[in-house]
């Protein structure tokens, strides 16, 4: 199938193109690597009248390392990270993910920021950034505001983002030592959403932290399990219980399957991580 | 899939790279048959694969390169002694694949039967096979 007709400018300023999602009557949508945004066009699942390109804006690609956090620009592509063009002071951790979406010729064009924008459950940026306690940076023509990420995800495919509001970018606060994690990732096949992933990073001081995406409704932190873990639980039977309590609140529709599924993906990122 | 090894006799092989061509490509069809290909329905009778975005085939990271070992036996009744082997790749992975995962889970013993062999239906058949095994000790210990 061809997309519905739509209109379309390129936008060169955060403002100008938050002035155009505003105009009210008008479905706006925004396109930056439109990786994920063209299929759905294509399969008229999204029917924007107006397409507003924004992946000329330079100052959505502003991408620097501060003292306690690195900023990373929406427009940054997974190929960007995959090849290193990014400070990572987290031990590979964000090479090792951006290296897991999709395949290439996805990773050349796609974004992080639009990525998060999408609010897929089951994509490998909101819970790297949810695990490693990420803030986002939103601004429109009038203001700018940081959130973590875990309040911008509302839901499958929804965001507390405004009608004129746009991602600009996110700080993802550097850890103070050495950085431990293990990710894991159930997918059908190669190249596929996944099914169930989980993330669990140790900093130096000990935290630990373990977020779960996939056949979910919102990427979450598996908190009880992080604790339990922190506080030296021995037994793999105490874990799958912690495992358990977070599955309750994080995923109180998963049946049966998905159940013993996520559990298997959150104790597998674990052993990973502790066999760093 | 970690390996995948076929045996075969098409009779007398008039070009072998060929003969070699028609098994792999046929393994690949097979395991789409066995771990992929589906077409569901919901509860009011809607498709729900209906672009290749829903109806999922192997790709060729998904396909392992298969060892073949050939039989030449001749046929008697037909020119050179040729025998047909365009569809013999196809029709074993299902069975094949399914196999394995039974023998994987040997001492479950799941009842491993229906493709594609999703990662749920394997899941849900080493479950329902775990707890049946257990109400047999526990009426056995009774």
């Amino acid at each position: 199938m061809k997309a519905a007709p739509f209109d379309y400018i390129v936008a060169t300023t955060v403002a100008e193109a938050s002035a155009a999602l505003a105009e009210p009557e008008r479905s706006a949508s925004l396109i930056a690597g439109g990786q994920s945004l063209l299929p759905l066009l294509n399969l008229r699942v999204a029917q924007p009248d107006l397409l507003i390109d924004i992946s000329r804006i330079a100052e959505l690609k502003d991408t620097r390392k501060a003292p306690d956090a690195i900023h990373v620009g929406a427009l940054t592509t997974h190929a960007d990270v995959e090849d290193g063009r990014l400070p990572d002071p987290f031990g590979g951790l964000l090479r090792k993910v951006a290296s897991g979406i999709s395949y290439r010729a996805i990773r050349n064009y796609g974004t992080i920021g639009g990525s998060v924008a999408l609010a897929d459950p089951a994509a490998d940026w909101p819970v790297c950034l949810i695990a490693l306690a990420a803030k986002v940076n939103v601004g429109s023509a009038k203001a700018a505001r940081a959130l973590p990420i875990g309040e911008l995800i509302a839901g499958q495919y929804a965001t507390t983002l405004g009608k004129d509001e746009i991602i600009l970018g996110f700080d993802i606060p550097c850890p103070a030592g050495r950085l431990r994690f293990g990710l894991h990732k159930v997918v059908r096949k190669s190249g596929a959403f996944a099914d169930s992933m989980a993330l669990a990073v140790e900093h130096a001081e000990g935290t630990i932290a373990v977020a779960l995406g996939g056949a979910v409704a919102r990427p979450f932190l598996l908190t009880a399990f992080g604790e339990r873990v922190r506080a030296g639980e021995a037994t793999e039977d105490g874990l799958r219980a912690a495992i358990a309590q977070d599955l309750k609140i994080g995923a109180p529709q998963a049946d049966s399957y998905l159940m013993r599924l996520h559990t298997a993906t959150a104790l597998r990122a674990l052993a990973q991580m502790r066999g760093r | 899939l970690l390996d995948y090894v076929v045996a075969e006799d098409c009779g007398t092989m008039i070009n072998p790279m060929i003969v070699d061509g028609q098994i792999q490509g046929g393994i690949a069809q097979g395991i789409g048959t066995a771990l992929y290909e589906e077409i569901p329905y919901d509860e009011q009778g809607q498709p729900l694969a209906t672009t290749f975005a829903d109806y999922m085939v192997p790709c060729a990271p998904e396909i392992p390169k298969a060892r073949i070992a050939h039989l030449v036996t001749p046929a008697r009744t037909t020119e050179y002694g040729v025998k047909g082997l365009g569809e013999g790749g196809a029709i074993a992975p299902p069975a094949v694949i399914a196999n394995a995962i039974a023998d994987a889970f040997a001492d479950v013993r799941p009842d491993v039967n229906e493709t594609p062999l999703t990662p749920r239906r394997v899941c849900e058949a080493i479950a329902a096979a775990r707890s049946a095994n257990g109400a047999q000790t526990k009426s056995a210990l009774e």
